[in-house]
């Protein structure tokens, strides 16, 4: 087996998981699983949430030098599907079920994988916002406030990606969105009961929720850097929508409107 | 509002939130039901007037016990279950409340909300923390990490 070709494979899919959100031990073990289809008697992986770094080595006599290698992994984004593929492939991979040659396709494929379309991301970010209005006990009236609010979020969202907004700018103004809209929508036009209700309905879509699930994991298995990194992750995005709303409440304190 | 509403409510945002979380349809489903039944459960506990701590436990121990359990018949990763299933029990309620409370200049509530929200993420990383002593896969994983890996070829 060609150990430079099995070692890049190792090092792409562990960093697709890794950016799909996938937690450190996954990664390590998955990593470790596929390396250790090769004759190195010593392999290790050690992942962060910003990187990989992977060594095999060798104890026999005139062995092959050892092979170590470092991948920088900035792009970090939620995709569970990537990561059950992903896992799938490996698994078919480690139990001699499919050639690595077909395990590289397979992976290959699955980067260039076509995901939800636009329009249902922005479908699914609407009925986020209104069904966690009701789930805390709003009433429909608010549910309503909480589509229009969600529908205003997803767009910005929408046309923010597309231009390749910093990341946390766009949590910030998200934030600014949902509150503004919903103190319109509440206050001026007397949509709804609860103005609370509906910016925790509008702004459940920026949460979130797979780095905290994620750091908590991570800790318990005793990943501390990874788990203390994505708890800070959580940390500052959640700063930052609670900052955005603020903003958009204190601009309406200080028009002289009762919070 | 009555509760199967929002039991009802609680599978959409699971669901939804899925899409946001770009899992597969084949997941959504599950995912959704778990997490319209952890939402059911911590309901449940708060009507037996248990506190909000005790009834958040609850459904984190409901909802990582059943990914455990559906994830070892599915053959997939636990957490394309339990990040989506346990997100409508995440404190997205105290983080705003603790903004409210700063821009309002009401900082004791702030502190009040800051150690309630604090209190609520304790609970469900005990919830997840108790299942995973008890995952057999992930006691394996643990023996195994206690030494270092050398394979014998």
């Amino acid at each position: 087996m060609n150990h430079k070709k099995l070692f890049q494979f190792a090092l792409d899919l562990g960093e697709l998981m890794l950016s799909s959100g996938a937690e450190t031990f996954r990664v390590e073990d998955t990593m470790f699983r596929i390396l250790s289809k090769s004759n190195y008697q010593y392999v290790e992986a050690f992942v962060t949430p910003t990187g990989i770094f992977t060594t095999m080595s060798s104890s026999t006599e005139n062995s092959e030098l050892p092979l170590s290698y470092i991948r920088r992994v900035s792009m970090r984004t939620n995709n569970m599907n990537k990561i059950v593929e992903a896992n799938q492939i490996s698994r078919l991979f480690c139990s001699d079920q499919i050639s690595l040659e077909e395990a590289v396709q397979a992976l290959e494929t699955l980067k260039h994988q076509k995901e939800y379309p636009d329009w249902q991301i922005i479908l699914a970010t609407t009925v986020t916002a209104s069904a966690f209005t009701l789930m805390f006990g709003g009433n429909l009236y608010d549910a309503m406030a909480a589509v229009i609010a969600g529908f205003c979020l997803a767009l910005a969202n929408y046309f923010l990606d597309k231009t390749k907004t910093s990341k946390f700018f766009q949590l910030l103004l998200g934030g600014f969105i949902v509150g503004f809209i919903s103190i319109f929508l509440n206050r001026f036009l007397h949509i709804g009961d609860n103005m609370d209700l509906i910016i925790i309905g509008g702004i459940m879509p920026l949460v979130p929720g797979v780095a905290i699930t994620t750091g908590i994991r991570d800790i318990i298995n005793g990943d501390l850097v990874s788990g203390v990194s994505r708890a800070a992750d959580a940390f500052i995005i959640a700063a930052l929508i609670a900052t955005g709303v603020g903003f958009a409440l204190k601009l309406y304190h200080l028009a002289g409107g009762l919070l | 509002m009555n509760l199967g509403l929002q039991v009802l409510a609680a599978f959409a945002a699971s669901y939804y939130a899925g899409i946001l979380f770009r899992s597969s349809k084949a997941q959504l489903f599950l995912a959704g039901l778990l997490g319209a039944g952890g939402w059911a459960v911590y309901l449940f506990a708060l009507s037996l007037s248990l506190s909000v701590f005790t009834s958040t436990f609850l459904a984190s121990v409901f909802i990582s016990a059943l990914s455990v359990i559906l994830s070892r018949i599915r053959k997939t990763p636990v957490t394309a279950f339990q990040v989506i299933a346990i997100f409508p029990i995440v404190p997205g309620i105290g983080m705003y409340n603790i903004s409210y409370s700063v821009v309002t200049s009401d900082y004791p509530a702030a502190i009040t909300y800051f150690f309630s929200t604090m209190q609520t993420a304790a609970a469900i990383a005990l919830g997840i923390l108790i299942v995973n002593a008890f995952n057999p896969a992930a006691i394996t994983l643990r023996l195994n990490r206690l030494q270092h890996p050398k394979i014998d070829k």
